[in-house]
């Protein structure tokens, strides 16, 4: 430890303990009979003070808005908790999911009778730097999955993310406020969705990870689905696929197909029923759903197609 | 070594995030978040580099939660990762937008409310300009005491922690840092602090 002494040969540490009240009741009385008589020491504990009221003049300052959902985006949703793991059955590793689910999505494509595109919002298209190549990319990945497409698929099924719910609008800033607003009811503040784009440039921000109960999800399928001209349909591509940045291309395209032709699933419907009004349920429900467990669901907010 | 709001529910989350639970760990991130940026800024002089540098400090605090014994508080834990985080960034080099001289870095001088006359509130910009930019001047070890005891408002036990220092080394580091910050703000703003 080094004593730091100046002309008066009084412990400078001392002084500063002194000041910062962290010296003992002795140590006090020390440093009050010293400054009493030691001019040098009594301006450095004047200079002290009046250095704390210029340090604390700076003042706090909040940290950016998008640190935490940076962070978040950066450690993923694969290290979710072990319950989220178990359920979300990631066991593979990411490359081998990706690429066993682009495999699956492009086998099943091949069988699938053509559908026709629909048209993603502009915002959408922006998105994809690689849109050029897509054509390409995508031949490549069917090759390379072609050889083995039955373990393929199974395999994809087992390994599939949180499910994702392509809601259609033709306002679709409403319906991502009607999630939000259900967010706020329940009071997820302390599990805030995640913006898996990060686009502030973005008029909409088509993505919102949220961690839901199962009960939860399907009432707020159900308020969804209440909506003028909104359309709710669960797609079966696999969330990786979606957030993957070297295949947005991809993705998209693959999700603009599905979301067109997915037809509203009829168990929601018997869901909404069965809930007798989804927001009488909502409150005397809620305790009970805050104790079961939650998973996270992805909603992707895109523009309907036009009729 | 604790502090006032650790314990418990920092313990809890903790044991969860180094099971591998992301989101409490998230919500350490959100509470812990202003602390450490704040201390990084001011640490660093310049508010992309402690976006930056905040971000890469909770993510290796993430990649390093399995080794973390909690026998100290998160926040202690987490303002050493931040300190060693932001020497790593300086040492690779990182954006080098040390704060300048002249330097009129946005976000770096936060504006308290003030309802003084525009003259006088510019004065005080001004001086807390030259505050920071004389932090910027000081030994990197003497920066981080005066940051944690003055604006952190740390205890000596904890910055002896964080620092992994003496309790004694601490106390004359820390008149030593002042002594330092005063000669500094005597050559920039030609008066002495006191």
């Amino acid at each position: 430890v080094e004593v730091f002494e100046m002309a008066c040969g009084f412990d400078k540490g001392l002084l500063a303990a002194h000041y910062d009240g962290e010296a003992d009741a002795s140590e006090r009385a020390e440093v009050e009979r010293h400054a009493a008589s030691c001019p040098e020491c009594a301006r450095d504990l004047a200079d002290m003070k009046e250095l704390t009221g210029r340090l604390r003049g700076l003042g706090p300052v909040k940290a950016p808005a998008s640190l935490a959902s940076e962070v978040a985006k950066e450690i993923g949703p694969r290290r979710a908790s072990a319950s989220s793991r178990r359920w979300m059955g990631w066991s593979l590793s990411a490359a081998a999911a990706l690429f066993l689910a682009v495999g699956t999505v492009m086998v099943l494509d091949r069988s699938a009778p053509e559908s026709p595109v629909a048209v993603a919002p502009d915002s959408l298209r922006q998105k994809d730097p690689a849109k050029a190549e897509e054509p390409r990319r995508e031949e490549e990945f069917a090759a390379k999955a072609a050889p083995k497409p039955a373990p393929a698929a199974e395999k994809s099924k087992e390994s599939a993310g949180p499910p994702v719910l392509v809601v259609s609008a033709i306002d679709p800033s409403k319906a991502r406020a009607e999630v939000e607003a259900f967010l706020r009811e329940r009071a997820r503040a302390f599990a805030p969705p995640k913006d898996r784009t990060g686009k502030d440039d973005l008029d909409l921000t088509p993505y919102l990870e949220v961690e839901l109960t199962e009960e939860e999800s399907q009432i707020l399928e159900a308020r969804l689905r209440k909506l003028e001209s909104v359309t709710v349909a669960k797609s079966t591509i696999d969330a990786e696929l979606l957030f993957d940045r070297n295949q947005p291309g991809l993705a998209m395209k693959e999700l603009d197909r599905r979301g067109r032709t997915a037809p509203t699933a009829p168990e929601a419907k018997k869901t909404e029923d069965s809930l007798g009004g989804a927001k009488a349920a909502d409150s005397e429900q809620r305790s009970r759903l805050d104790k079961a467990p939650r998973r996270p669901v992805i909603f992707v907010f895109r523009q309907a197609p036009k009729k | 070594v604790t502090s006032p709001g650790d314990f418990p529910p920092d313990r809890a989350l903790v044991d969860r995030a180094r099971g591998g639970d992301a989101e409490a760990f998230n919500q350490l991130v959100i509470r812990h978040q202003d602390r450490i940026y704040s201390a990084l800024l001011r640490f660093c002089g310049d508010p992309e580099d402690a976006r930056d540098i905040s971000q890469r400090a909770f993510v290796n605090a993430w990649r390093k939660m399995a080794e973390f014994k909690g026998d100290a508080a998160f926040s202690t834990w987490m303002y050493r990762i931040a300190f060693n985080q932001a020497i790593s960034f300086r040492r690779e080099g990182g954006r080098s937008r040390t704060v300048s001289i002249h330097g009129r870095e946005e976000g770096v001088i936060s504006e308290p409310v003030d309802d003084r006359r525009p003259g006088d509130r510019l004065e005080g910009e001004e001086s807390r300009r030259k505050v920071q930019e004389a932090l910027a001047l000081l030994d990197p070890e003497d920066r981080k005491v005066l940051i944690l005891r003055e604006l952190e408002d740390r205890s000596y036990d904890e910055i002896a922690a964080i620092l992994e220092v003496p309790k004694g080394t601490v106390r004359s580091r820390l008149f030593r840092a002042r002594q330092a910050l005063k000669e500094k703000l005597k050559i920039l703003i030609g008066t002495p602090a006191g």
